[in-house]
């Protein structure tokens, strides 16, 4: 039994169908990509695993337990295991980096706010900003505010980690750190869930591949360095390939989003 | 509103006349001084350098100071003065003072807006003073100026009520009195309220279509 | 002129510095009040979508179209109506909270719209309930982002409490009418009561500054 196993999403506007039976599997540890053209719902696939998209009907397994995703208690669930990180970040402006991460911990879990610090302050020094927890969002470049971001989630101890274009607001030679990064917390056991566009990242990272087009799972490659061996991602990443690392198609204006 | 008599009426539509005159008066006089108090401390001339501190210092005081207490100073010297003018007039001379200050400072902003350059450019091209400002310089600044303004003049509307503390029968010293004669309070506060939106509703609607509409531009 | 005479005035001076709080106390009720009503308001205009909202809207529109000094008549007119026998402090401070709210519900609300539409999925994902995400995301930023027009509106209302007055409330002005009805020096002393009043928005003015400073500082 696979460690996460989403199944038959479908997510209807009206008449429209913008995900249909839609699923994946990963292990534990995995790093997935779903890709695909603007409009083809990777995007609102992601957003459906927490709870930010109803959806018509969908199932979701996450090491054993199930959720029934179309459920109206599910969003909660669902928020309990896993955690997005935004294109945009969202960091809060009016509060400090540290604050940013302790807050949902001493909030929402309750947990002291002593000991939210000890570890957010941890966090940090892992991801290189120990220097930055006092600071604004605003004070940071684009590269710290997202491992700022990806700290905060990680705060909430998810079991799946959700990323939209975690490389679309970079520079390209900050693309090379963010994929070190989540290679690095995969390896300790976090599963990683990413849209993207930036096709060398894609490749090179995935665990597994998941090609969308038109709301459907087109096809689907595993295995890290093979993934993208499968023909038809292969042929999706040759015509979509030129956007590589600089990924001028992840814009905001976005249809998915 | 059947406790409303034909005289009752009339007052409260001679009331409302005389708040609209207030208004309007207050409003081209602090138009008037806004102008000059804008012009002065615009000024770049050598000799205008007490004058120009003189009306900062006029613009950021007396915006600090409660409109009625400026009325009834106002009210008082003239009395003191032994100038014989009627309470109308010291209260349109009022709203006049206080408009002028905040008008100078919506007008200084406005102009404050306009790139340097294009001055300048006006400038190099020997366009003459009132030509800068009426071709170039004037017509950037009015939609910076035109829409707080009209703002502006809704407040002073609201202020126009304080007259009656110097005796001017406006609207809702027309209220007080008709409550006073005895007639149902509630009643003629709604009137009086009402009134007052009438005048100052569409002014309001007015300054937001100009705000959109230079948005849009 | 040659009449003026402060001398009178200064013998009250320590009266009417008195007026000062009371002044203060007037404005920060009403502005307190003025703000909880405000922020109800607001968030009613902010989530819901139909009649609730016109409500919220109506609300602003009504009051601050209207005087604030007829308001307050129409408070302490009408409050005995319905039984209530109240001060006329209270009255005033009641008029200037229903002014207030309907100021400050329009800078909440501009305040509100100003918050990024992702940090309300971002509270979201967080776990973060509805009321949590108002007080602890929505509405701190909101007063960050509109603390000078909060600030402003606080010195508007510091001015507009000198209508207490009328009320027979000795607040600065109050008292300053009471000094120059009993010294015959209403005159000197309207002009040292003006001048208390601009020291005191200076005053307030630097104040705000300060409070600002330290709280971009303090995060």
């Amino acid at each position: 039994m696979p460690y996460i196993d989403v199944r038959d999403v479908c997510v209807r506007h009206g008449k429209n169908e913008t995900l249909r039976h839609a699923g994946f599997e990963a292990e534990r540890g995995d790093i997935v990509s779903f890709i695909g053209p603007s409009g083809s719902g990777k995007t609102t696939f992601l957003r459906t695993l927490i709870g930010l998209q109803p959806v018509w009907q969908g199932q979701m397994d996450v090491h054993g337990r199930n959720v029934d995703m179309a459920a109206p208690a599910s969003a909660r669930i669902l928020r309990e295991q896993a955690a997005i990180v935004f294109q945009q970040y969202g960091l809060f402006g009016h509060m400090s980096v540290l604050r940013n991460l302790t807050l949902a911990p001493t909030v929402v879990a309750k947990r002291s706010r002593r000991e939210a610090e000890h570890e957010a302050r941890a966090l940090l020094e892992r991801l290189g900003l120990a220097d930055k927890a006092d600071v604004l969002p605003a004070d940071l470049s684009g590269g710290q505010k997202q491992r700022v971001a990806i700290a905060r989630a990680l705060m909430l101890r998810p079991a799946l980690l959700l990323l939209d274009e975690p490389t679309s607001a970079l520079d390209p030679h900050k693309v090379r750190d963010v994929g070190v990064l989540l290679r690095d917390l995969a390896q300790d056991g976090m599963t990683i869930i990413q849209v993207s566009h930036a096709m060398g990242v894609v490749s090179s990272l995935s665990d597994r591949i998941v090609l969308l087009e038109d709301g459907q799972v087109r096809a689907v490659g595993t295995g890290r360095g093979y993934a993208a061996q499968q023909p038809d991602i292969a042929a999706f990443m040759n015509t979509h390939g030129g956007d590589a690392a600089t990924d001028p198609a992840g814009s905001r204006s976005d249809p998915d989003h | 509103m059947i406790a409303f008599s034909h005289y009752d009426i009339t007052l409260l539509l001679q009331a409302m006349a005389r708040t609209i005159v207030l208004s309007l008066g207050g409003g081209v006089l602090g138009i008037v001084g806004a102008v000059i108090l804008t012009a002065l401390r615009l000024s770049e001339m050598r000799g205008m350098m007490p004058l120009r501190v003189l009306a900062v210092m006029y613009v950021q005081t007396i915006r600090r100071i409660p409109f009625i207490v400026t009325l009834y100073i106002v009210f008082f010297c003239t009395g003191m003065m032994g100038v014989d003018v009627s309470a109308t007039a010291v209260a349109i001379g009022s709203i006049g003072l206080i408009a002028a200050a905040y008008l100078c400072e919506i007008l200084h902003g406005g102009v404050k807006t306009v790139p340097v350059e294009q001055a300048e450019a006006a400038l190099v091209l020997n366009l003459p003073l009132w030509a800068r400002w009426r071709y170039v310089i004037g017509p950037q600044a009015m939609s910076a100026v035109v829409p707080p303004a009209v703002g502006y003049l809704v407040l002073f509307i609201k202020d126009t009520a304080l007259a009656s503390q110097i005796g001017v029968v406006e609207l809702s010293q027309a209220g007080v009195i008709l409550t006073n004669r005895g007639l149902p309070s509630a009643q003629v506060f709604c009137v009086v309220l009402l009134l007052y939106f009438a005048i100052s509703y569409p002014l309001t609607c007015l300054s937001r279509l100009l705000e959109k509409r230079i948005a849009v531009h | 002129m040659t009449g003026l005479d402060f001398n009178p005035v200064f013998a009250h001076l320590p009266f009417l510095l008195g007026g000062v709080g009371v002044t203060i106390l007037i404005a920060t009720l009403a502005f307190a009040f003025g703000l909880s009503l405000a922020v109800a308001l607001a968030i009613l205009r902010f989530e819901n979508q139909g009649a609730w909202r016109r409500l919220s809207r109506s609300y602003s529109t009504a009051l601050t179209n209207t005087p604030q000094l007829s308001q307050i008549f129409a408070v302490f007119y009408c409050l005995p109506l319905i039984g209530l026998m109240v001060s006329p402090f209270l009255s005033v401070v009641i008029g200037m909270t229903l002014n207030a709210a309907a100021y400050l519900a329009d800078i909440l609300g501009a305040g509100m719209a100003r918050v990024p539409p992702v940090y309300h999925e971002v509270a979201l994902t967080l776990g973060l309930n509805r009321r949590q995400t108002y007080l602890r995301v929505i509405l701190p930023y909101a007063g960050r982002a509109m603390f000078p027009a909060l600030a402003n509106h606080f010195q508007i209302m510091i001015l507009g409490s000198a209508m207490a007055s009328i009320f027979g409330v000795e607040d600065l002005t109050g008292r300053a009418y009471d000094i120059g009805s009993t010294t015959f020096r209403i005159l000197e002393v309207m002009l040292v009561t003006g001048g208390l009043y601009a020291l005191l928005s200076f005053a307030l003015t630097g104040v705000f500054a300060l409070f600002r400073r330290t709280m971009e500082r303090m995060v």
